[in-house]
């Protein structure tokens, strides 16, 4: 099972991003949350962490979604250390999603009204 | 824990000094947060007949309590100032991701006094306040300025900032954040004639702890499923407040040509499925789900090709049937040049509407508009007017005052025509055809605004919006509410389906102050916040004789206006004296001593109690 992101229908709403945060910390924080979504001039992109590389990589540069020119930094979901996102904010400790419930049930999916997050096999 | 910060910063900018301080525990258990608390340090710190833009006026920008805590539509914020509009307090509220940034930034309040130097912004990170010159931003419209800001200090960067109509004392300019403004009021007038272009802050986000962070989860999970499915909600998330006009022009309410009918024919061209059509993304403010605006292209002037978030409803009322037009992309692109100086679009449209009626009068002619023929609903004249009144030059000059001023500036023959109450132009309900709202913008104690105090069950049909029977009381009711709301901020938007029980609930667990369980203590500090609002402005001068209409609503029988043909105010005074009775007022509109002791800020209003002169009647 992994959870399939179609960029196209996000509205920027970030109620995936409050979802992940209420399951996995105290207060409602999204910087806290293992999906942030990056909104720009006419783009909505959620993004869900991935693995922790312990080295900024090297191949900085642009990469095309959908014929859109994108910062590739933004796009990339490791939490790694140049990278603000995906860590907590006061320990700076990497984030990963956990794909989040007992049995799965990720949360950032059940929230998105417009089915921007789905699950697929 | 709790969800206030607690403390305040103070910026002074005459001495480019700054300094944090607490805020005491009671003032908040009184006035809560946001607007509450801005009128009571600004009720307290500004003297008397300051001018609005001299050093001495301060701005006061702030957060709810419930902001950025995980409930959604409670980050907007506040600007509160005394406005160069109307001379009286006055509070804006505004949208996009800044308010959310004070709070990170661990503050409940931002208070900035003084004037800079020269032009200058101001900065703030975790190291503390900068400040710094804007030379090389002067005259940069809000979009390109915040892109600026954000490639100098960080991606991360949020602003709130003016456009050259501020920079330039245009009354009426806006404070901008994101694609959202703080429209009314002047709010930008003040920061430009404090030098200031911009206010950034580039801060972690630090969510504020709740009291009971369980128990307030429980709250947030609660609220989204309830706002999932709630109609209006839904509407507003589709498509937007424009649903509005086509059921005011239905009532006869929705004003046009400068209040001349109450109804307009084309309005079909204007109705929120034909602005839905041109709808290309959404755009709204921090943890809001709803995100109730929409992004549209724009086809002509400087940010022709790009997209805005807009047109409102408000500003679809004062670019459209205000000025006789039903044109949805004109009505686009005016939105757009407004964004782009930064002006109020309501109140602009309203001095353009103005200046079309003294046209179509012959109070004024070519000679006195650079050569602008304005006859109602000429777009190509009234696209270049919204520019001048930007820029402030030829005509724009006067109208950039306001139409109160502008009507006194212009002589006796045109200030009938001015359509202000206190001052500010008056928003898009029609005063003669919905009694509630005559009174609610009357009796605001800041001007013709429609967000005083909305008459919800004239505006739904459950009361028939004909009587003036009962409607002092409604609508005391209706503004204290109002005011509690702007405390929190509870955007009136996204929490359709939300009670007073629910707000209580949200207070309790991010805050732990019991008091804030009893609904009845809410409304209480509502009542609190307008009192404290309204001894402000008697301070100033103001009384029952301000509490008044343009003469056109009193006087002339509303035309063109289907059901509410005929009709105007007929007794604006018994009108007020309900009003005044149910707030415990004197007949002079003065808040009695007694009343000020019932509400605990006796002491605070000393100066009400002591001066004979506000109490005789
Ligand atoms: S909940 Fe869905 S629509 Fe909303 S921001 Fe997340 S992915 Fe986008
Ligand atoms: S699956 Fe769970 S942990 Fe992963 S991003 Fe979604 S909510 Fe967060
Ligand atoms: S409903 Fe609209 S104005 Fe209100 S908080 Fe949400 S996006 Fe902002």
């Amino acid at each position: 099972m992994r959870i399939k992101i179609d960029h196209t229908k996000c509205t920027g709403c970030k109620l995936c991003e409050v979802a992940c945060s209420l399951q996995h910390t105290e207060a409602i924080n999204p910087w806290r949350s293992r999906i942030r979504v990056f909104i720009g001039e006419d783009f909505c992109l959620p993004v869900i962490a991935g693995p922790y590389t312990e080295a900024a990589c090297n191949a900085k540069g642009i990469v095309m979604v959908d014929g859109m020119e994108m910062d590739g930094c933004v796009v990339c979901r490791a939490s790694c250390p140049v990278k603000t996102a995906f860590k907590e904010p006061d320990t700076a400790i990497p984030l990963k999603c956990d794909f989040c419930g007992e049995p799965p049930d990720p949360q950032c999916v059940r929230w998105c009204e417009a089915d921007a997050l789905t699950i697929v096999n | 824990m709790t969800t206030f910060a607690g403390k305040l910063l103070r910026i002074d900018l005459s001495a480019s000094t700054y300094g944090e301080e607490e805020i005491p525990d009671r003032y908040l258990r009184q006035f809560i947060s946001a607007r509450g608390l801005s009128a009571r340090y600004l009720y307290a710190e500004l003297k008397p007949k300051a001018d609005p833009l001299g050093p001495e006026n301060k701005i006061i920008m702030s957060i709810g309590v419930l902001g950025s805590t995980g409930l959604q539509g409670f980050s907007k914020w506040c600007v509160m100032s005394k406005s160069p509009l109307t001379g009286t307090i006055f509070r804006s509220i505004a949208g996009g991701n800044f308010g959310a940034w004070i709070k990170h930034a661990g503050y409940d309040l931002i208070i900035i006094e003084g004037r800079a130097p020269g032009a200058s912004y101001i900065y703030l990170d975790k190291e503390g306040v900068h400040f710094l010159k804007a030379d090389d931003l002067s005259g940069m419209d809000p979009r390109h300025l915040q892109k600026k800001l954000k490639e100098r200090h960080g991606f991360h960067t949020e602003s709130a900032c003016i456009g050259m109509a501020g920079e330039r004392l245009v009354r009426y300019a806006v404070i901008t954040s994101g694609e959202r403004t703080a429209s009314r009021g002047g709010m930008g007038t003040v920061m430009g004639s404090k030098n200031l272009k911009a206010v950034s802050i580039n801060v972690p986000v630090r969510a504020p702890v709740p009291f009971d962070g369980i128990r307030l989860k429980g709250l947030v999970r609660q609220q989204i499923s309830i706002l999932k499915d709630h109609p209006r909600r839904k509407k507003m998330s589709t498509i937007g407040t424009a649903y509005l006009a086509t059921g005011l022009n239905e009532a006869g309410i929705l004003p046009v040509r400068n209040f001349q009918a109450g109804s307009i024919k084309d309005i079909q061209n204007i109705s929120g499925e034909e602005f839905y059509k041109l709808k290309k993304g959404k755009a709204g403010c921090y943890q809001c789900m709803t995100r109730c605006g929409g992004m549209r292209e724009v086809t002509r002037g400087p940010l022709s090709g790009k997209q805005i978030d807009g047109p409102e409803y408000e500003t679809i009322y004062a670019f459209g049937p205000l000025l006789g037009i039903t044109d949805k992309s004109f009505i686009i692109d005016a939105n757009a040049l407004c964004d782009y100086y930064g002006i109020d679009t309501i109140s602009t449209g309203a001095c353009v509407a103005f200046a079309c009626e003294l046209f179509e009068k012959e109070i004024i002619s070519t000679s006195d508009t650079d050569g602008l023929e304005l006859i109602w609903g000429n777009k190509s004249a009234i696209f270049p007017l919204i520019e001048k009144i930007g820029k402030r030059e030829g005509i724009g000059r006067i109208l950039g005052e306001g139409v109160e001023r502008a009507g006194e500036h212009i002589g006796e023959e045109a200030v009938i025509y001015s359509k202000h109450i206190k001052g500010l132009e008056m928003a898009g309900y029609e005063p003669r055809g919905i009694k509630g709202y005559a009174l609610s913008m009357a009796s605001s104690n800041i001007g013709g605004s429609h967000m005083y105090g909305r008459p919800r069950e004239e505006l739904t049909g459950k009361v028939d919006p004909f009587s003036e029977e009962g409607k002092g009381t409604s609508i005391a009711r209706a503004q204290k509410e109002q005011a509690l709301e702007d405390s929190l901020i509870a955007c009136t938007f996204g929490n359709s389906g939300l009670d007073l029980m629910m707000y209580s609930e949200f207070l309790t667990s991010a805050t732990g102050f019991e008091e804030f369980g009893s609904t009845e203590n809410l409304s209480k500090i509502g009542e609190r916040i307008i009192c404290i609002e309204r001894c402000f402005n008697i301070r100033e001068g103001f009384g029952r004789i301000d509490d008044s209409l343009p003469k056109r609503m009193i006087s002339e029988p509303l035309m063109n206006a289907g059901p509410s043909t005929g009709q105007f105010v007929k007794n604006i005074d018994k009108l007020l004296d309900e009003y005044y009775e149910a707030l415990g007022y004197t007949h002079e509109g003065v808040p009695t001593a007694e009343k000020l002791k019932d509400l605990g800020i006796k002491e605070l209003a000393k100066e009400i109690i002591d001066d004979r002169r506000f109490l005789a009647n």
